[in-house]
């Protein structure tokens, strides 16, 4: 019997059959008749919701993926990642596609069925440009083992994420108590403007200018530290610069 | 070798502040496709964001992926019903239906309002009497630069933000769109889909702003606010004329 393809972030998935109920990053929906026929109408608020309960779990697994395949590599990558991700949903979203999702195996089965399909095409593309020959698509990597465990990484992925990961925290033990709590607030946790905004005691355009300031301060002390450089530092010149050598 | 794209640098920029737009965000992905030097620059920012975030799929991201996916999915639904067209084609429908009923209001009714009254009177206290939307032109600093009631003109300069407010004295769905130069519908409220459903109020700002990039304001352009009630009957339309600044 396979292994549950998104692993340990099951966790956060609790579908029993009674109810098929998702705990996804604190928000609870279930597919119920009238989620579902709006689903396969396409209405887009519920198109939004299901690609906002399923994206992140998609990404972690098609990263875990790239670590463990040798055909898979390229989705180390986060723009490879972000590619996949997009076709999955795109083709998850078609017409067709939505009629033949029956609302009571889990969407994220179905879903990386189809992501599977996806990775699969891309990897042949890449042995036909490469020259090589079509590799054993069953031993490459077992996809309903294989997209499990955390995010896996390299050795070199890793070294560069601890640079990241040390870097960050010393930006933010140079902010201001007031500043950390936004900023703590905002990107770690994940809060909304609004919330954030109640928390902190300002208003949600005061936290979204605040915001901005923090995130241009990081890109300074990142550009300062030799991360990040080929980031434009300032403005808008390329609008001035258009048409200029 | 050296990549002189400043367009992808600043969109990499914008990408790390939250202000990339979806479209620009797709053309900067296909630009980092073929050129390692800003792909690198995309994969060490995402490196940050994530580290972050504590997530494989930053949150920016993600909004903008679901922002491109629904796009492919009105675009392939569209095509496959043709009928469903486009947002213009029922103005063509509309535009005479509602020029009757507007002779037939005058008809009827010729004048219930003062003479001194405007079509529309979004801060006279109270419910207003009728639909409509104002937009103002909001500076980097959020600053308002400028306003234009319906049927008036907003300029307003790159960098800046517009941002709509309604007035509806009962709850309606609105929908706030212009046609491009290039023929192009642009949807300022909803983001996606069809018309979304408003409260009753007045001069209640929308739930965000556009902000004036990439180029979409190089000419006028007139932006028109539908109202319509659940069964899709008309209550209320208006116009706005916005043009880039100098």
């Amino acid at each position: 019997m396979g292994r549950d393809p998104l692993g340990p972030s099951r966790d956060k998935w609790r579908v029993t059959a009674a109810e098929r109920r998702c705990y996804v990053a604190g928000m609870e929906w279930e597919w119920d008749q009238n989620r579902l026929r709006r689903f396969r109408d396409g209405a887009p608020e519920v198109l939004g919701e299901v690609y906002r309960a399923h994206a992140e779990p998609l990404a972690r697994a098609l990263r875990a993926v790239a670590f463990r395949g040798r055909g898979f590599a390229h989705l180390q990558g986060a723009l490879e990642v972000e590619n996949t991700v997009l076709e999955t949903f795109a083709r998850a979203f078609e017409p067709r596609t939505r009629l033949a999702y029956d609302g009571v195996r889990p969407y994220a089965q179905f879903l990386m069925g189809i992501a599977r399909n996806v990775v699969l095409e891309q990897s042949r593309s890449r042995e036909v440009v490469a020259g090589l020959g079509p590799q054993d698509e069953g031993s490459v990597v077992n996809w309903e083992l294989g997209a499990a465990a955390g995010d896996g990484g390299g050795v070199e992925q890793q070294l560069e994420d601890q640079e990241v990961e040390a870097l960050l925290r010393s930006f933010k033990e140079a902010l201001s108590p007031q500043e950390r709590e936004l900023f703590e607030l905002r990107f770690t946790e994940g809060l909304a403007q609004e919330s954030a905004a109640e928390r902190v005691g300002l208003t949600r355009i005061q936290v979204r200018r605040r915001e901005k300031g923090l995130k241009l301060r990081l890109l300074d002390f990142l550009q300062a530290r030799g991360y990040l450089q080929g980031i434009q530092a300032k403005g808008w010149g390329f609008l001035k610069g258009r048409g200029e050598e | 070798m050296k990549c002189t794209n400043t367009e992808a640098k600043a969109a990499l920029r914008a990408l790390f502040i939250g202000e990339l737009e979806p479209e620009r965000h797709a053309r900067l992905r296909e630009h980092a496709k073929t050129c390692a030097e800003c792909r690198e620059d995309y994969e060490r920012l995402s490196r940050v964001e994530s580290s972050l975030e504590k997530r494989v799929l930053p949150k920016g991201r993600e909004a903008l992926l679901e922002a491109q996916i629904l796009q492919r999915v009105r675009a392939s639904e569209q095509a496959a019903a043709p009928e469903r067209r486009s947002f213009w084609d029922w103005w063509k429908v509309l535009l005479p239906a509602a020029a009757v009923a507007a002779v037939a209001m005058l008809v009827v009714v010729p004048r219930v309002r003062g003479p001194g009254d405007g079509e529309w009177q979004p801060r006279s206290g109270g419910v207003g009497s009728a639909f409509g939307v104002r937009a103002f032109c909001v500076s980097p600093e959020g600053k308002v630069q400028g306003e234009a009631r319906p049927g008036g003109r907003l300029a307003c300069a790159e960098g800046a933000a517009v941002q709509f407010s309604y007035t509806a004295p009962q709850g309606a769905r609105l929908s706030v769109a212009a046609k491009s130069p290039s023929g192009e519908v642009l949807q300022f409220f909803p983001r996606e889909g069809e018309a979304a459903p408003v409260t009753a109020g007045v001069d209640v700002p929308l739930a965000y702003s556009t902000p004036v990039q990439g180029g979409w304001l190089s000419a006028p352009m007139e932006v028109r606010a539908r109202f319509t009630d659940e069964k899709g009957q008309v209550l209320g339309e208006t116009e706005v004329t916005l043009t880039p600044a100098k």
